[in-house]
């Protein structure tokens, strides 16, 4: 067992002997960890400047007691309002949102600790406790600048320290909260550090030559404006080499993962709903990561919902037509099997009454206009069931179906239709867009001649009916042109109309030959 | 289905076709009975002898075996199987030595296309035409 994995073990039992009561424990802890953190700050100043006066030392007591005071009060005043996330959520408060929110807290809350307590004790006191020093005691102007750097470094230094430890307090508070924002977010548990934690190793490094500059200001000789002269020097080198620290450093923590994240949102922008940001940081980088990962979760979802919708809405437009084919076949039917059965019965019962010697001429005569009148119904119910479904486009496909039809025209009608077959539908909204395209060449465009042009390409029935007559039809509401382009665009096809006006009407339609023949 | 076999035995007036015998026997294949009695009305008063009639395909085929008719008067659009159906069942059992069959329809001749055309020897009468003349002129193209 390693040491790391004993330490751990012991870890466990404390977390266990403690409970749920790990926050108040940790706000105790930090509290009294934030105060020996700036205590540290005491024996330093005594360290770095041993040749104060009795005034100096005075004075460097005073200081300290205002800075360490007020940075205590500061940590200590925010605590609650700083950790209300993680309170809310232990309290019971657990949906995604609100988990989120307490993890984003957890995260943050040492380093905000951290910074509240410094802003009040370094920020906020120390450059008045530093003017009460030095009038009071009369302290240099190098004795009391030196304490002050001397004292920050210490407190940067021991706040670090401060940090992961503050952290391993509240461990299994985190640890459970980075489970259940790792499930909910569908990505692995990160245990990494925070951006503001990356950038905080910077403070030990700027601590540490702080410090050093300090010693070497303490052992130059020379009165003190020549000893602020080198201090100054040492400071600018310092903060120079520290600059280029923290570019590299910056670079890694955010233009890389942001760089990432751009990538991702380019491959999105293409079309690639699949993809996600690769999201290897814990820190507020990798939080947009997640989120953006969420958000395109959510657009991913959409498309995948509007995709089934439309999907659906295709596949049941193209149900209806073929529903509504077959209806049209067995209405055709009906018509044959019922009315037109009967009328033909009732037809023949007059020509045989007609043809009885019995029957007076007069009577005859009027038999004949009977079966006359008979005659035309009969015709107009064939046409009919014709235009509903034509038989011979059952039995002999397109072409048949177009001879008949054309016969109806009262203009020439010029047919380039291979004599084959294709499936049902594809036939019957071939027959339907002719049939179509003819009766309005006939009852709007007055056309004198008209030709019907099959043709297969690439996967598709292309058909072409062209007339010369007055041009000018548009697909407009209440044209009939209209049910053609909804009637070819249900099985997946498309119609286009170019009608110029007083140039004739042609009329495409490209039919996929995929679409499953009717019943 | 109906059998009659009411011999009064009648000389057909034109003597039809060469393959004809002076009386001409018919089978009525038609699912409406109101046609049928109509059929059997006028082909009798033209001198015809209706043996039987049949409503649907399969009794079409049992009743032409049955009695051998001359001639079927046969619908297209039958209830169980269609007219074609019949005739390919005739066809090929009796190897061409099967009765002269007339198709019958309310549909006309071209609703049909190459149903029609492609089967040899068939004859069609678009229903409301039927008539004396209508039929022997058709019996005597099939025979």
């Amino acid at each position: 067992m390693t040491i790391a994995e004993r330490l751990e073990r012991r870890l466990e039992r404390l977390y266990r002997r403690l409970g749920p009561r790990h926050l108040a424990a940790a706000r105790l802890f930090s509290v009294a960890l934030l105060g020996v953190s700036i205590a540290a700050m005491l024996p330093v100043y005594l360290a770095y400047i041993p040749e104060s006066t009795g005034k100096g030392l005075r004075a460097f007591v005073v200081i300290e007691a205002i800075v360490i005071g007020s940075g205590w009060f500061g940590a200590a005043r925010s605590w609650a309002r700083a950790s209300a996330p993680v309170d809310h959520w232990l309290a019971g408060n657990s949906s995604k949102e609100e988990t989120f929110a307490a993890w984003l807290c957890i995260r943050s809350l040492p380093r905000e600790l951290v910074r509240r307590a410094m802003a009040w004790g370094v920020g906020g006191m120390l450059l008045p406790a530093l003017a009460y020093g030095a009038i009071e005691f009369e302290a240099s102007v190098v004795d009391v600048a030196s304490a002050a750097l001397a004292g920050l470094a210490t407190g940067f230094w021991v706040s670090m320290m401060f940090v992961p430890a503050y952290e391993l307090y509240l461990r299994p508070v985190r640890l459970e909260l980075a489970r259940r924002v790792a499930r909910d977010h569908h990505v692995e548990p990160q245990v990494r550090t925070r951006l503001g934690a990356k950038l905080l190793i910077a403070v030990p490094l700027i601590s540490l030559l702080t410090s050093f500059a300090v010693a070497i200001v303490a052992t130059a000789p020379g009165n003190g404006w020549r000893q602020l002269a080198i201090l100054a020097l040492v400071a600018i080198l310092a903060t120079v080499t520290l600059s280029a620290g923290m570019v590299v450093l910056l670079t890694r923590a955010l233009v890389t993962p942001i760089e990432e994240l751009l990538d991702t949102t380019r491959r999105v922008d293409d079309g690639d709903l699949s993809s996600r940001a690769a999201v290897t940081t814990d820190d507020e980088i990798g939080e947009i990561g997640l989120s953006f990962n969420d958000m395109l979760d959510t657009i991913a979802q959409l498309s995948t919902a509007n995709r089934q919708l439309l999907d659906e809405v295709r596949s049941s437009r193209s149900r209806i037509i073929t529903a509504s084919d077959a209806e049209r076949v067995r209405i055709e039917r009906n018509i044959h099997d019922g009315a037109q059965q009967r009328l033909v019965t009732l037809a023949l019962k007059i020509r045989m009454l007609r043809d009885d010697p019995g029957v007076p001429a007069a009577a005859e005569e009027r038999l004949r206009a009977c079966s006359g009148e008979l005659d035309v119904a009969m015709s107009e119910l064939r046409d009919l069931a014709r235009g509903l479904h034509p038989s011979v486009l059952t039995t002999d496909g397109l072409l048949g179906a177009i001879e008949q039809l054309a016969a109806r025209f009262g203009f020439s009608v010029d047919i380039d239709v291979p004599a084959r077959r294709w499936a049902g539908g594809v036939e019957a909204t071939g027959w339907f867009v002719i049939s179509e395209a003819l009766a309005n060449a006939a009852r709007y465009a007055r056309a004198s001649a008209a030709r019907v042009r099959v043709q297969q390409v690439d996967g598709n029935l292309v058909v072409e009916v062209s007339d010369d007559g007055v041009g000018g039809a548009s697909i407009g509401i209440g044209s009939g042109l209209v049910g053609l382009v909804d009637r070819v665009e249900a099985v997946g096809g498309r119609l286009a109309i170019d009608s110029p006006a007083g140039q004739g009407t042609i009329v495409t339609a490209e039919i996929p030959l995929a679409i499953g023949a009717i019943a | 289905m109906i059998n009659d076999f009411s011999g009064s035995a009648r000389i057909h007036p034109q003597g039809a076709g060469r393959n004809l015998p002076a009386m001409i026997r018919i089978v009525i294949v038609d699912d409406h009975a109101g046609f049928r009695a109509q059929a059997r009305m006028l082909l009798e008063a033209s001198g015809f002898d209706v043996v039987g009639e049949a409503e649907d395909a399969a009794n079409a085929v049992a009743l032409v075996h049955e009695l051998h008719p001359d001639v079927v008067l046969l619908d297209v659009q039958l209830p169980d199987n269609d007219g074609f159906w019949v005739v390919d069942q005739l066809s090929e059992e009796n190897n061409g030595n099967g009765p002269h069959i007339i198709m019958i329809s309310s549909r006309q001749a071209r609703d049909y296309g190459s149903r029609l055309t492609s089967v040899p020897g068939l004859g069609f009468i678009h229903k409301p035409e039927l008539s004396r003349s209508r039929f022997e002129e058709v019996l005597a193209d099939v025979s």
